[in-house]
């Protein structure tokens, strides 16, 4: 198990590009776990569901929808297992002056954990 | 005393800076961590950059603001930057006198992954498939490409351009042997022929760091259809930058239409998702290709540093 320290880093997400930050953090967060475990996700949801089969069914499921499966898996496995070795969102308010000065704040600084990101939830 | 708000911890801010307000929130939040909060380190994710053309310090009558952003950004507190597939080095060396430590992300093998399938079908079509770089500025790109993809166990050519200039905005194209032989002594491991009728009734790839008006594209696009009767255009851009009545120009009639290959359509617009669009929902002409992995890897190499 590797030892990277999470806490100390602290990750914010400018207005400019939340979809791709979102996707960012997402595969951050396999290789954070890989590097934890010596493992990826992937390579653990394989092992714990060898095989996907549509239940009932004789029908095969095609592969985009067999990693269709294995990502919901990942997501569930990540909540239920890994909460501490993963970066997170944390929402912030968008603030502006009546005269369109920009306003923002990094609310609760001082108890930043150092594992979360900071995510302004409206545009500019 | 000041007290540390931030004791220890580093900083990682991602922004794509793209515009103004971007560029004003960005300097906002470096400040706000280093100077206030007092971070150990702070980081910017700039997938784009701002001011990547005005950059010559030999133009004396422009204002070198990509200068002016570097010298901001480190004045701020900024200690170190990653970015993708910049438009210059001029940008890098900028960022680097300033002090900045710079991690560039070339998507070349990202690229490389995303064309297989395409290569592989083109060969099950019987169709011949290159590189295309329409000037020899554009070579060292596509030769990258190239080595990405003959890593994955396929040898490509890169066709390239050259043009002589006839009046004006006017060029022809011609055959330069000595700069040719000159490019293929520089990029001995890659075959590099000067476009001619080889590449009719193939698949040209192009590859550019952004696409703004399109224009450029589109007319080079329209001259390898017509003259060299080209299958199909493949265009590949990281930034979908994409300035006004882009889509009259690009998209409308485009060049780069989507190709039949071995009955599969292949999308023939590929952006990177550096800056926020979805033109793939909208135009239905545009394919996106990820770089969330690209940075994410570059990420993890600075937290397990």
């Amino acid at each position: 198990m590797s030892n990277v320290d999470i806490s100390k880093w602290i990750f914010i997400s400018g207005t400019s590009n939340h979809d791709f930050d979102e996707t960012v953090r997402k595969q951050l967060n396999q290789l954070l776990i890989g590097e934890f475990l010596g493992k990826s996700p992937q390579e653990i949801i394989n092992e714990r569901f060898p095989k996907i089969i549509k239940s009932g069914s004789e029908e095969h499921l095609t592969p985009k929808t067999i990693q269709k499966i294995k990502d919901a898996l990942m997501g569930q496995l990540i909540e239920a297992e890994h909460q501490n070795h993963i970066v997170k969102w944390n929402h912030l308010d968008m603030r502006r002056f009546p005269d369109g000065e920009p306003a923002f704040m990094i609310y609760d600084y001082e108890k930043i954990p150092g594992k979360k990101c900071y995510n302004f939830s409206k545009h500019l | 005393m000041t007290m540390k708000k931030f004791p220890e911890k580093n900083v990682i801010i991602f922004q794509s800076i793209y515009d103004l307000p971007y560029e004003n929130q960005t300097i906002d939040l470096i400040w706000a961590c280093k100077k206030q909060y007092e971070a150990k380190k702070v980081i910017l994710v700039a997938p784009f950059f701002r001011f990547r053309r005005q950059d010559h310090p030999e133009i004396k009558k422009e204002i070198n603001r990509n200068l002016r952003f570097c010298e901001n950004l480190r004045s701020n507190g900024l200690d170190e930057i990653i970015l993708c597939e910049i438009h210059s080095q001029q940008t890098i060396k900028n960022l680097e006198k300033q002090g900045i430590v710079v991690h560039h992300i070339k998507p070349h093998a990202l690229y490389a992954k995303n064309l297989l399938p395409i290569i592989e079908l083109s060969k099950t079509a019987g169709k011949n498939i290159f590189l295309y770089s329409p000037d020899k500025g554009s070579v060292p790109r596509a030769v990258s490409v190239a080595r990405e993809i003959k890593k994955l166990g396929h040898e490509i050519s890169v066709s390239v351009t050259f043009k002589n200039r006839i009046n004006g905005s006017q060029t022809e194209i011609t055959e330069n042997q000595i700069e040719l032989k000159e490019i293929q002594a520089v990029y001995p491991d890659v075959k590099i022929f000067a476009t001619d009728k080889r590449i009719e009734d193939s698949i040209l790839i192009a590859i550019e760091d952004e696409l703004a008006t399109g224009g450029t594209a589109k007319t080079n696009g329209i001259m390898l259809r017509n003259e060299f009767r080209v299958y199909g255009l493949i265009f590949i851009a990281a930034h979908p930058v994409c300035t006004w009545g882009w889509k009259s120009k690009f998209i409308d009639e485009t060049p780069f239409r989507p190709i039949l290959l071995a009955n599969k359509t292949i999308i023939g617009i590929k952006f990177g998702n550096t800056i926020l669009r979805h033109y793939e929902k909208r135009t239905k002409k545009v394919e996106n290709i990820n770089f969330g992995s690209l940075f994410a890897e570059e990420t993890l190499k600075l937290i397990i540093q």
